[in-house]
């Protein structure tokens, strides 16, 4: 229906020779981007007191939850809330609206049925309220408040994943980017945490749940790093906003008795890796990965909804291609050859029937002719035999009359001469 | 992607809205999102799409090598194209890590023909149906919009004939057509055939002739600090004139492309000579982002609303509760259902009507029939009863011939029997 222009591409890229200039195209959208500014939802899943405030609080280096605006573990929640604070953070002239969106109550209560229903409701509303922006007649100003990550919290058990773990994490990774963490990783010994990370894993793989994975790049260097990353899963976390010197260093970090946990030391937690891979490498790519695969999921499972209502299911198969009015149309068109299929044979029906009847009025006509010229051939025999009659007669009665007038003419002549006769006594 | 991202973010609000900024106590790291995103988007490629507009034989063609420092397909076009056509090509460029899909339009037989009134339709139905393609792309279920090849027209180059004195009416028409679905930048083609004066008062009179009668031209914004002062010096500078050329000619110790005339060279590269810089810098590098920003969130949103007005969609019903997507579509969808029972009910009414009134006329002509032939049986009767009575009239005239006869007969029989009588009496005496 719609033709696309024919061009010819030529497969090969060209070389310019002389500099054109697009190449500056990058820094326009680098310039528009820092003019439009960012933004970002993260958002935070665990049980209380998995220190998930204090991680938020390390990775953004300010503090989000403080004594104004408290976090919501210091609130005594019933039920499974979800909540968001908004701050607007400014950085080298760029700036990032964050979002964090938390979950207080999550896995607190005794029975933790459907605890994470508040959850994937929060994630569906968020895609609605995108959905409607998007379609409406006049857009405006549309704000991307879709959930673009999601933190898991693992609690520090050493031994695997728990039920509830395992049962939100199968739910939601077909919404959000899901990236589980163990939280307090400084519980944990090295070695323990290596067969964590690696039971994790395989529970993982086990249950098919796809948390969020790195893109490949063709850059080896970048390939390299991702690859060292991808082994570190499920990324082991400490956090905390106070400074304490070490060796002379200032370091973020947990002091205990027998040392100090160092947010920001690899070797200590993946703080640092998580930081990197969520902030400074990856945020584009899990906006990128939220818009075109999580939400695309939910728009056309919604849509296919709306447009399948009373059509037959055998028929949808195709459908998902086609836009709901594409699909509207395309059933016009159908309608219309139906219509059309459907005229012609009451056409047909109708001339047929007409045809018939005059067939009959014509016979019915030739039969009547018929007759009326048999009864006038009739009659006109009638009249001819009359004619003939009629002839007949008159001859006849010339015939006789002249032979009358002859015996008269006789009579009248011997009459005459018997005078004459007696006359001349011619009578013995 | 690319799109669809902007389109996202694009016209995010900047401070959030019941957002409070918060300090940040050391370095997090996130000044890199703009980083991330050009890397993604140099990864993805970047698409251009311009469209020359113009009569034939303006140099539109050698404009675009010129300007693209390349020499792209196609032969020059004859004056007797029957209407207006567009002809379409795509190139993939790059430079240094920059890859661009370069699609550039050209408007064939524009300004031929000798009624031109239809000129400007075939470029509006061009523009109008890239458009529609999108549109048709972004209503999809099931949509891949982040690799969709966008054939949306991002600069319209609007060459104007170098007569020196004024707009073409041809010109204002199809630009006032255009202004509304595409950026338009205005040049003047072939600018070495205008004197330094005649071009300055040329320039003004096109300027206030385009003021007049409302034409909207792209301007080159002026809300980035960055760009603002050069953006809004060029954009007095509008209409450029440009010459073109891809053949080179050396000045000084360097080749330059130029064309030669015998009093002199024109240097396309040097900015005393003609615009060509300007408009390449205005074009390529410094807005060629702007204008396909533009495009997308201004000219396609002005077609996206009016094609969904004409379908009938609304943003909020009578009440002004408003609409969800679902409820719009399957409103729409009863509405449709409904329209298309009543098509097939009137169909099936106007047969019936139809059935009904043959009949009527078939025993009419049924009827006549019977009439005739009543008639006609009647006059059939009146003929018989004449013929009875004829008969019976030469019937009597039969009989009374016969009476006549028979008394006749009688009587010459009598008469000869007394003749006889009489003749034997006067034998019998004259025997005596």
């Amino acid at each position: 229906m719609i033709e696309r222009p024919d061009s010819a591409v030529s497969s090969v890229a060209r070389n310019l020779e002389g500099y054109v200039g697009f190449a500056n195209l990058p820094n326009q959208v680098y310039r528009k981007s820092v003019k439009r500014g960012f933004e970002f939802t993260l958002m935070v899943v665990g049980e209380s007191g998995l220190g998930k405030s204090t991680l938020i609080n390390s990775l953004f280096l300010t503090d989000l939850y403080s004594k104004d605006y408290p976090g919501p573990s210091q609130r005594i929640k019933k039920t499974v809330q979800v909540e968001q604070s908004k701050v607007l953070i400014k950085e080298g002239g760029v700036q990032l609206t964050l979002t964090i969106v938390d979950t207080p109550g999550f896995g607190d209560a005794v029975d933790n049925s459907n605890c994470w229903q508040p959850v994937i409701n929060y994630i569906d509303s968020k895609f609605e309220d995108f959905l409607n922006a998007e379609s409406r007649v006049n857009r405006r100003q549309m704000p991307d408040n879709r959930v673009h990550c999601c933190l898991y919290f693992i609690a520090p058990s050493g031994h695997g994943l728990k039920p509830l773990d395992i049962e939100f994490m199968k739910r939601l990774h077909d919404k959000v980017n899901v990236i589980p963490l163990i939280a307090k990783a400084d519980t944990l010994t090295p070695e323990e945490c290596q067969l964590f990370k690696k039971q994790i894993m395989k529970e993982i793989q086990e249950h098919k749940i796809k948390i969020y994975e790195f893109p490949d790049t063709e850059d080896d260097e970048d390939s390299k790093l991702i690859r060292k990353i991808k082994e570190k899963m499920p990324l082991a976390v400490v956090g905390s906003n106070v400074v304490i010197e070490v060796n002379g260093r200032k370091v973020r970090g947990r002091q205990y008795p027998w040392g100090v946990a160092e947010v920001e030391n690899g070797e200590h937690c993946d703080f640092t890796v998580l930081r990197n891979m969520l902030i400074r490498t990856h945020m584009q790519d899990l906006k990128d990965v939220t818009n075109n695969v999580h939400y695309e999921n939910y728009r056309s499972k919604k849509l296919a909804a709306v447009t399948c209502n009373g059509v037959d299911a055998t028929k949808n198969k195709g459908q998902l291609t086609k836009s709901p009015l594409a699909q509207m149309e395309e059933e016009r068109r159908e309608h219309v050859m139906k219509m059309k299929k459907m005229e012609t044979e009451m056409e047909q029906v109708f001339e047929m029937k007409v045809k018939e009847k005059k067939q009959k009025l014509k016979d019915s006509e030739a039969e009547l002719e018929r007759r009326h010229e048999q009864m006038k051939k009739n009659l006109e025999a009638q009249y001819k035999e009359l004619e003939e009659k009629r002839r007949q007669f008159e001859e006849e009665r010339n015939n006789w009359e002249s032979q009358q007038r002859i015996l008269e003419q006789q009579k009248l002549d011997s009459s005459k001469t018997m005078e004459k006769n007696k006359k001349k006594g011619k009578i013995f | 992607m690319q799109e669809r991202t902007m389109a996202a973010t694009e016209i995010a609000r900047q401070a959030g809205e019941g957002a409070r900024g918060v300090p940040l106590s050391g370095h997090v790291g996130f000044d890199s999102m703009p980083d991330q995103l050009v890397n993604k988007s140099v990864n993805h490629g970047f698409c251009f799409n311009i469209l020359c507009v113009g009569e034939t034989g303006l140099g539109k063609s050698t404009l675009m090598d010129t300007l693209f420092n390349t020499k792209f397909e196609g032969e020059p076009t004859q004056h007797n194209q029957p209407g207006v056509q567009l002809k379409s090509n795509t190139y993939e460029l790059q430079e240094s890590n920059v890859r661009l899909k370069l699609t550039v339009v050209n408007t064939v037989g524009f300004g031929d023909q000798i009624n031109k009134e239809d000129s400007y339709k075939s470029i509006v139905e061009f523009i109008d149906t890239q458009f529609e393609a999108y549109l048709q792309e972004e209503l999809k279920i099931k949509r891949t919009l982040h690799s969709y090849h966008d054939t949306r027209i991002h600069a319209c180059l609007y060459f104007i004939a170098p007569t020196g004195h004024s707009l073409k009416s041809l010109d204002l028409v199809t630009m006032k057509k255009l202004d509304s679905k595409v950026n338009i930048i205005p040049i003047i083609a072939k600018s070495d055939a205008i004197s330094k004066s005649e071009l300055a008062k040329f320039k003004i009179k096109i300027t206030s002739e385009l003021v007049s009668n409302g034409v909207q031209i792209y301007q080159f914004p002026t809300d980035d600090e960055t760009v603002a002062e050069i953006n809004s010096t060029m954009n007095g500078h509008l209409p450029f004139a440009v010459v073109g050329s891809t053949e080179e000619v050396k000045i000084g110790n360097k080749m330059v492309r130029a064309r030669q005339y015998p009093w002199g060279t024109v240097q396309v590269e040097n900015e005393n000579h003609c615009d060509f810089v300007k408009l390449r810098e205005m074009l390529i590098r410094v807005n060629m982002e702007d204008l396909r920003e533009q495009t997308h969130t201004r000219h396609y949103e002005l077609y996206r609303r009016c094609k969904l007005e004409e379908m009938g969609f609304k943003d909020t019903d009578p009440d002004s509760k408003p609409f969800s997507l679902q409820e719009t579509y399957e409103a729409k969808r009863n509405e449709f259902m409904g329209e298309l029972q009543k098509k097939e009910e009137e169909m099936r009414q106007m047969f019936v009507q139809r059935v009904k009134e043959k009949e009527a006329e078939l025993k009419e002509a049924e009827k006549e029939l019977h009439e005739k032939f009543d008639r006609l049986k009647k006059l059939h009767q009146d003929e018989k009863k004449k013929l009875e009575d004829k008969k019976k009239a030469l019937d009597d005239e039969l009989n009374g011939f016969k009476q006549k006869k028979t008394a006749a007969e009688l009587l010459q029989a009598q008469n000869q029997q007394a003749g006889s009588s009489a003749t034997l009496k006067k034998d019998k005496e004259r025997k005596k």
